[in-house]
């Protein structure tokens, strides 16, 4: 309409136009004003045609955009419900849904096989869009419905998975982490079909990791055990494990571990009793005042363990734990004696009598015995025989350096109390060793003598 | 005991002051804590650098501590130009003269009631062993510490070297005297005598001969430890406190209060036990004394938290030892007259620290040698209308007048209280009395017939 009246004016303004230049320049000017305006007028309805073919192009693109989105949401819930219906009966709504697209092909938007058709285009972008929100939300209540049928089903699929990781993790299997974190995807909200279909995806994949997880332990336990014998069975079930039968997976990954379990329980009692006997025996032997804490410490924690660890698929950690135990005994035992070395380093600066006291020759043989290399039962006699060894001589040595130490004060004393008789009996010398003092004392004066019967100490008869 | 008892230490004198900077320099006694007062008189300051020149020298970080120490806690009396030299008398002037100065600074030491002041001077000297004497006496009987009366004012006196000089020794008996007694009634002047002779301690420390300053140094070492195991039982290890006046009543009333520390430290908890400790100690007196004349003892042993936890050491114990010992070495059949003991356990100590304090002993010892020296000295005098002229031998504008007089009373009053002494030592080794003709005596026996 307006476009009529816009040419209509330009026509009038442009006759008007040529009348004045007409009565102003005269004819021949008006000619060529005629001529290129009729030139204009050309180029300009050229340039408007193509203009318009252009607007009414996006129109059209526009409308088949939302005719295919109008299909692929109904594709997408179509595929939603087709998902929740291999879980519950939604037949109803997948008839509900069955009708919109008859519905949608009756009014030509689509054919028969819900492709777009030509027809579709009379229809305005308005009505088109409209019919888009209508899709639209007709979808979203249907899969509401479809969820409200879901949501108890897929409670009871959880229940079923957490059944089965029961029965895998009270086989033994050692799976707490897993498991806490599948928890964490089930206790994720989920509202919508969509968010319910999602959680039910991951807990899946989260639920064959496991599997594979309990596979792969078993595997190993398998290997550890064919140290002592072949069992057959378990191999042939480990081979036959397929984790997308969760039953039949779950029923051979328990039995599996079951077996494993009766196979290894004899060796697994033999040997924690072996091992647990040694750790005591040693830690019988280990003096806090010797060892330093942290070694102390370590070799507690090991001792725990081994009290602790009581199921027969675990023997590998059992091993694991000897080496370990080894390895902190055989180096507490070389710090022991390193300790005795210096002690003895420092009993030599006071260059005691030989008769008095000699430096150990025993501790390092006994030591050099020692290596965590060899097996338990071996090992633990050597490292009982040094540790008793060092242990005594330390004892021996770190009291001998304290009297040594603190000789000058009590050879005062001894000297005081000599005065008077001539003599001194242990009992009579109010320090702890005191035969010690006594003994060092007749070394230092060879005046005096020390008999050892009687534990006293007499000055020598001058002759 | 309510709360702490605070300790303030004035230290008058060039051989004190260095006790206490030395003190000040090391430890940080809880009950003490910063109350140290240094006193001396007018000298230039480089006197005052001279005197601590040597600790100093010891440490760098020390001279920082000088420097504290110079601006806040030292107070310099009197107004002669040259210092009180070697001459009490002097020191005792000068004391007097500008009291009101020194009054001021001991107030700046913040004590209150119950508290204590130890007071310590060497007694060969002139300026501390001049003005200690007198300031505790005007202390005590004065009105210039409102809380006077109930503070406890223990004095500890340094007796010189053996072969120092007759007019130190002059010095000392005179200062060792109005130390115990003082004023014109001549009553008890400080409530507690502490002696410390120089040349004991240094034949315990067993020091080779070295500078004279080391000397001094490794001495006045040994004397604070004492002072720091005088106040061990009042601290809160103690387990049994012994308050610092359960110290000198009951000597006060019997009229004989001198004590001398008696200590053997460092020693091993594992190796000694108390009875050889307490040997030890009782056999490094730090003053010279014959242990069979010591009427009272007080016992102190610093052990180790542990070994108390461990029940290796016990009050009951230390007691039971305590009596034990004195039984067999000091005076009379009962161990002397008074007796305590106490055992302080400490987190911070590893050793086993023993100290006995022997007191009420007989002075004869300490006297032999001061007496003869004194009699010197006084014999060259030259007395002029009652009085004697007294000149400093290093610098002869220092003198003074002290009249005939003085010094008779100053004798006499020695004379008294070495007599008292006497008698309680004879009073309490006689107690080898038969009990039971004595309770016949009072009529128990008959009553039976
Ligand atoms: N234990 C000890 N005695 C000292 C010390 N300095 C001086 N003496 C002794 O004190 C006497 C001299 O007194 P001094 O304190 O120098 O004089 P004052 O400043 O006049 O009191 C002499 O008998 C010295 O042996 C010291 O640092 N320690």
């Amino acid at each position: 309409m307006n476009e009529y009246k816009l040419t209509a004016i330009a026509i009038w303004i442009i006759l008007g136009l040529g009348f004045v230049f007409l009565i102003n320049f005269g004819v021949a000017q008006v000619t060529y004003f005629g001529i290129s305006i009729i030139l204009l007028s050309l180029v300009g309805s050229v340039v408007y045609t193509w203009w318009k073919t252009q607007s009414d192009k996006t129109v059209d693109k526009l409308k088949a955009e939302i005719l295919l989105k109008i299909k692929k949401d109904y594709a997408d819930g179509q595929k939603l419900i087709a998902e929740a219906g291999e879980m519950v009966n939604v037949d109803n709504v997948r008839r509900d849904l069955e009708s919109l697209r008859s519905n949608l092909i009756n009014l030509k938007f689509y054919d028969a096989d819900f492709n777009t058709t030509e027809e579709a285009k009379k229809y305005t972008l308005t009505v088109i869009e409209q019919e888009n929100r209508r899709v639209e939300q007709r979808l979203r209540s249907l899969e509401a419905l479809a969820a409200i049928e879901v949501k108890p089903k897929l409670d009871e699929y959880i229940q079923e998975l957490r059944v089965k990781l029961d029965k895998l993790r009270k086989a033994g299997y050692k799976i707490g982490e897993e498991v806490e974190n599948f928890e964490t995807i089930e206790a994720q909200e989920s509202k919508t079909l969509r968010e319910m279909l999602e959680k039910k995806k991951k807990l899946t994949e989260k639920f064959v990791s496991i599997l594979n997880k309990c596979a792969a332990e078993a595997g190993e336990i398998l290997t550890t055990s064919q140290r002592y014998g072949v069992i057959k069975i378990v191999e042939h079930a480990l081979l036959k494990i397929k984790t997308e039968d969760f039953d039949g997976c779950v029923i051979l990954l328990v039995d599996a571990r079951s077996r494993l379990k009766d196979f290894l329980k004899d060796f697994f009692a033999i040997e924690k009793n072996e091992f647990s006997a040694s750790v005591e025996g040693i830690y019988k032997l280990l003096d806090g005042e010797q060892v330093e804490p942290e070694k102390m410490r370590e070799i507690e924690e090991l001792r725990s363990w081994v009290l602790y660890i009581s199921d027969p698929g675990t023997i590998g950690e059992l091993q694991d734990l000897k080496v370990q135990f080894k390895n902190a005994v055989a180096s507490t035992i070389a710090e022991l004696h390193e300790k005795l070395r210096s002690l003895e380093e420092e009993i030599k600066a006071y260059a005691p009598s030989r008769e008095i006291w000699t430096s150990d020759e025993l501790a390092e043989p006994l030591v050099r015995r020692v290596s965590a290399e060899d097996e338990l039962r071996v090992f633990t006699r050597y490292a009982t025989n040094a540790l008793e060894h060092i242990g005594k001589q330390l004892a021996k040595d770190s009291a001998f350096i304290k009297i040594l130490k603190n000789y000058d004060k009590v050879e005062q004393i001894i000297s005081k109390k000599l005065e008077g008789e001539g003599k001194l009996s242990a009992t009579a010398l109010n320090v702890k060793y005191p035969e010690k003092f006594l003994m060092l004392y007749s070394k230092k004066h060879p005046d005096t003598e020390y008999t050892e019967s009687t534990a006293t100490l007499r000055v020598k008869a001058r002759v | 005991m309510n709360g702490r008892t605070k300790w303030g230490i004035i230290a008058a004198g060039e051989g004190a002051n260095r006790i206490s900077f030395q003190y000040y320099s090391q430890f940080r006694n809880p009950a003490i804590e910063d109350r140290v007062l240094l006193l001396n008189t007018t000298t230039a300051d480089v006197k005052l650098d001279k005197t601590f020149e040597y600790i100093i020298s010891k440490d760098a970080g020390l001279q920082q501590v000088y420097e504290e120490v110079k601006r806040s806690r030292i107070c310099i009396f009197g107004k002669s130009p040259s210092g009180a030299g070697n001459n009490w008398k002097l020191g005792e002037n000068e004391a007097r003269e500008d009291f009101d100065s020194i009054v001021k600074y001991i107030t700046g030491l913040k004590l209150a009631e119950r508290d204590v002041i130890l007071g310590i001077a060497t007694l060969g000297g002139g300026t501390g062993n001049g003005s200690l004497p007198y300031i505790i006496h005007r202390l005590k009987r004065g009105e210039d510490l409102a809380y006077r009366r109930e503070i406890s004012y223990l004095a500890l006196g340094i007796v010189p070297y053996d072969f120092e000089a007759p007019q130190r020794y002059f010095n000392t008996i005179c200062g060792l005297t109005r130390l115990l007694k003082y004023g014109e009634d001549g009553r008890q002047n400080a409530d507690m005598l502490l002696l410390v002779d120089n040349s004991q301690v240094e034949r315990m420390l067993k020091v080779g001969i070295s500078a004279r300053e080391e000397r001094y140094y490794q001495i006045n070492q040994e004397i604070i430890k004492a002072v720091n195991m005088l106040i061990a039982p009042s601290s809160l290890g103690a387990k049994s406190t012994i308050d610092v006046a359960d110290y000198y009543q009951l000597p006060s009333n019997i009229g004989v209060y001198h004590f001398t520390p008696c200590m053997s430290l460092g020693n091993d908890p594992e190796i000694f036990e108390i009875e050889t400790a307490l040997e030890m100690a009782a056999s490094n007196p730090m003053a010279p004394l014959d242990l069979k004349t010591a009427t009272m003892a007080y016992i102190v042993a610093v052990v180790p938290q542990k070994y108390v936890d461990s029940g290796k050491f016990s009050q009951e114990d230390l007691e039971a030892k305590a009596h034990e010992w004195a039984v067999k070495n000091i005076a009379g059949e009962w161990g002397g007259i008074l007796r305590y003991a106490s055992l302080v356990s400490s987190k911070e100590q590893e050793t086993l620290d023993v100290m006995i304090l022997l007191g009420g002993f007989s002075f004869d010892k300490i006297l032999a040698k001061s007496l003869q020296k004194y009699y010197d000295f006084i014999d060259i005098l030259r007395v002029d209308k009652g009085e004697v002229e007294l000149k400093d031998e290093s610098d002869p504008r220092i003198r003074v007048r002290i009249s005939m007089k003085d010094i008779e009373t100053i004798e006499t009053r020695l004379k008294e209280y070495i007599a008292l002494t006497q008698e309680k030592i004879g009073k309490v080794q006689e107690v080898k009395t038969d009990l039971l003709e004595k309770l016949e005596e009072w009529g128990f026996g008959k009553r039976r017939k």
